[in-house]
C-alpha cells in the first residue's frame, strides 16, 4: 500500500501546541534574550527541516519542481496541509527577485497564545522559518525566510517572507 | 520474487546501509570493506552516467541489467541512493524501492538520535526487522 492511501496519524492538538510552547518559554528562561531566542528557534527548526523534506517528498511522490513557482506552491499547498493541516497562502509573488510571502491565517500554534509585552520582539513561530530553509537546502534551494509580520505582534496576519538567495544550477525541488 | 541485496548510498557517496538476503544466496559472505567500495563505485558510475550523458538531466542509471540479475537504483530529491539486486523475474523493484524509502524516512530520519549521513548501525531493530519483513517475503 503505498504511503499516500495511509491515513496520517493524529496527535492531540492541545498536546501539540502546549509542547511547543513549553518549549518557546523554556527557551526564553534560559536565554532571556528574544534575539537569541528567534535564532534558537531558527535553528531547531533547520535541524527538523533537513529531516522532514524527505517525509515529504516520500509521501507526496513529488518530482523536481520546474521553477521557483511551483516550488512556492508546493510549500503552501502540499506541505503545509501536511504537517500543520492548513494550507497557506502566497502573496507578493515576485518572478523576477524570485521571492514571495507566505501568508498563514490559521496556525494553530498560536491558538492560545498572547503575547506579554516583555517579549514583543520574539517571532513565537520562528522555528517554521528554519523548518522551510532547512527542507530547501537539501534540495539545493538556497533561501531565507524570516517572519515580517505576526499577529501576535498586533499586525493584520502572520507573514513569512522568503527569497531564493542564488539561482540553482540544476533544477528546483 | 527473489531480492539478493539492498544498499544506501548518502549523498556524498559513502555506503551507510548494506543488507544481504541470506536466505536468497547463502554462499555470498557480507564483506564490509568490499561492501563499502561496491556501494561508492556504484556511485561513482551513476556520476558518471549522467556526466557523459547527451542530453542534459540526465537520472543517471536507473536500471542494469545482467543475465541472472538486475539492478534498480532510486534516487531522491535530497541525493541519497537506494539500489537492490534482485531475480530478473521480481515484478515490480521500483515499488520496493519506493517502499524502503518511505521505511528509511520513518525509522531513521525520524529518530531525533540518529545523525544525518552516517552510517545506519544494526542495532537499529525495528528498520531492520521491518526491511527484512519487506526483502524476504
Amino acid at each position: 500500500m503505498s504511503r499516500s492511501q495511509k491515513k496520517i496519524d493524529k496527535i492531540n492538538f492541545e498536546i501539540f501546541t502546549l509542547t511547543y510552547g513549553e518549549i518557546v518559554t523554556t527557551l526564553l528562561k534560559d536565554y532571556e534574550d528574544v534575539e537569541e531566542v528567534n535564532n534558537q528557534l531558527d535553528k531547531m527548526g533547520y535541524s527538523m527541516g533537513i529531516r522532514m523534506v524527505d517525509e515529504f517528498l516520500a509521501f507526496t511522490g513529488l518530482n523536481k519542481c520546474s521553477d521557483f513557482r511551483d516550488t512556492a506552491d508546493a510549500i503552501a499547498n502540499k506541505a503545509f496541509p501536511l504537517f500543520l493541516g492548513f494550507p497557506a497562502g502566497i502573496q507578493n509573488f515576485d518572478e523576477k527577485k524570485k521571492e514571495f510571502s507566505l501568508v498563514l491565517d490559521q496556525n494553530p500554534l498560536i491558538e492560545f497564545v498572547e503575547l506579554p509585552p516583555k517579549y514583543k520582539g520574539l517571532f513565537y513561530c520562528n522555528i517554521l522559518c528554519g523548518i522551510i530553509r532547512g527542507s530547501l537546502e537539501m534540495l539545493q534551494i538556497d533561501v531565507e525566510a524570516k517572519y515580517k509580520k505576526c499577529v501576535l505582534r498586533g499586525d493584520e496576519r502572520s507573514e513569512i517572507f522568503i527569497s531564493l538567495k542564488q539561482d540553482p544550477k540544476k533544477g528546483d525541488k | 520474487m527473489v531480492v539478493y541485496s539492498l544498499y544506501i548510498i548518502n549523498k556524498s557517496g559513502g555506503v551507510i546501509y548494506t543488507y544481504f538476503n541470506q536466505k536468497a544466496s547463502p554462499q555470498t559472505k557480507s564483506n564490509a570493506n568490499a561492501n563499502l567500495s561496491i556501494g561508492s563505485v556504484f556511485h561513482s558510475l551513476f556520476t558518471m552516467a549522467t556526466t557523459i550523458s547527451p542530453v542534459q538531466n540526465s537520472s543517471g542509471i536507473q536500471v542494469l541489467e545482467a543475465n541472472n540479475f538486475t539492478l534498480h537504483c532510486l534516487l531522491t530529491v535530497t541525493g541519497t541512493k537506494f539500489f537492490v539486486i534482485t531475480d530478473p523475474s521480481h515484478p515490480d523493484p521500483q515499488a520496493l524501492l519506493q517502499q524502503i524509502y518511505e521505511l528509511y524516512c520513518d525509522d531513521i530520519l525520524k529518530n531525533p538520535f540518529y545523525d544525518l549521513e552516517q552510517p545506519i548501525y544494526r542495532h537499529d531493530k525495528t528498520f531492520v526487522l521491518k526491511l527484512q519483513e519487506m526483502i524476504e517475503k
